[in-house]
C-alpha cells in the first residue's frame, strides 16, 4: 500500500501512463491532458498520487519533460502544464519488449 | 459383415463429430482469453474491456494526429527550436478534441497559438539581428561601415502573416469588429 493504493493499482496506472504516451508517440502531453485522458479506464484516480507516478516514470527515464520554448522559467512552470514524451526506454517497456519488474503484473 | 461395416462407419462418424466439438471448444477456449493476454500488465480481471476500448480510441487519436501533425513536430536542436511552443499548444488541443475531453476549440485558443507563433518569429529575427550585428562589428565587412542592411529586414510576406495572424478576422471574433 502506498498511499491507500495497491501495488497492482500503481502498477496498471503507471503501465497505462506508458501505453497512452506510446499510442501517441512522438507527441508529447500536458500531464492535465494525460491525466483527464486517464480518468475514463481510472475514475479514482486523483492529481498528486499521478504527480507521483510521472515524476517516477521521468526517474527511471521512461518518460521526459519536453520544455516548451514558450515557458520562460520551465522550474516555474506548474505540473499540470508540463509536457511529457515517452523516452525510447519507455517505448521499449510500453511495448512489452522489455520487461520491469515494477511495473510487471 | 455388413452390420459390422455400418458399426465402424457410425464409430467414425461419432469419433469426428467429438473431434469437432473438441475443436471448437478449444477454438471458443482461446479465443477468449486472447485480447486479454495482448494486454501488458493492466488490470485484466477488472476492467479489461475498459482499457482495451480506452487503447483503441488512443491508438486512432494518435494514428490521426500523426497522420495530419507529423510534419509539424519540433525540431529538437535548441538553435533551431522557434515554434515548438506552438507545435505542443496545437498537438495538446488536437488530443483533446480527438480523445473527446473537449468539443470545440476555442477562437481564444488560435489566439493564444498565433501569438505564440508571432512571439517567437519575433524574438528568432530579433537574435538574427543581433547576430548579424555583432558578425559584421567583427568582420571585415564592418571595415567601411556599410552594414548591409537589406539583410537584417523582415522579410516581405512577414508583414502579411501577422495581419493574417493578428488581423481582422480574429481581432473581429474576439472584439466583436473592433481593432
Amino acid at each position: 500500500m502506498a498511499n491507500g493504493r495497491t501495488a497492482r493499482q500503481i502498477k496498471m496506472v503507471r503501465n497505462e501512463v506508458l501505453v497512452a504516451l506510446n499510442m501517441l508517440y512522438p507527441a508529447a502531453l500536458q500531464a492535465e491532458q494525460l491525466m483527464r485522458s486517464l480518468l475514463s479506464v481510472f475514475p479514482e484516480m486523483e492529481w498528486d498520487p499521478f504527480r507521483r507516478d510521472l515524476a517516477y516514470l521521468c526517474e527511471k527515464g521512461y518518460v521526459q519533460r519536453v520544455v516548451s520554448d514558450s515557458e520562460s522559467d520551465s522550474r516555474f512552470t506548474p505540473w499540470r502544464q508540463r509536457w511529457f514524451r515517452l523516452t525510447s526506454a519507455g517505448m521499449e517497456v510500453a511495448d512489452r519488449v522489455i520487461g520491469d519488474p515494477a511495473l510487471d503484473d | 459383415m455388413g452390420a459390422t461395416k455400418k458399426t465402424a462407419a457410425k464409430k467414425v462418424v461419432k469419433c469426428k463429430k467429438t473431434a469437432s466439438k473438441k475443436s471448437t471448444t478449444k477454438k471458443s477456449v482461446a479465443k477468449e482469453p486472447a485480447p486479454k493476454g495482448s494486454q501488458p500488465a493492466a488490470d485484466e480481471a477488472e476492467t479489461p474491456l475498459e482499457i482495451d476500448e480506452y487503447r483503441q480510441r488512443l491508438g486512432a487519436v494518435g494514428r490521426l494526429m500523426r497522420a495530419a501533425l507529423a510534419d509539424l513536430e519540433g525540431v529538437e536542436e535548441v538553435s533551431d527550436r522557434i515554434g515548438q511552443g506552438a507545435y505542443l499548444q496545437v498537438m495538446g488541443r488536437a488530443f483533446e478534441v480527438l480523445d473527446g475531453l473537449s468539443q470545440t476549440i476555442e477562437v481564444d485558443d488560435l489566439v493564444k497559438i498565433s501569438k505564440v507563433v508571432a512571439e517567437q518569429r519575433r524574438a528568432e529575427l530579433n537574435h538574427r539581428k543581433l547576430q548579424m550585428v555583432g558578425e559584421a562589428a567583427d568582420g571585415q565587412a564592418n571595415s567601411n561601415g556599410d552594414i548591409e542592411s537589406r539583410d537584417l529586414e523582415l522579410p516581405e510576406s512577414f508583414g502579411e502573416i501577422v495581419r493574417q495572424i493578428y488581423g481582422t478576422t480574429l481581432a473581429a471574433d474576439l472584439n466583436g469588429g473592433g481593432e
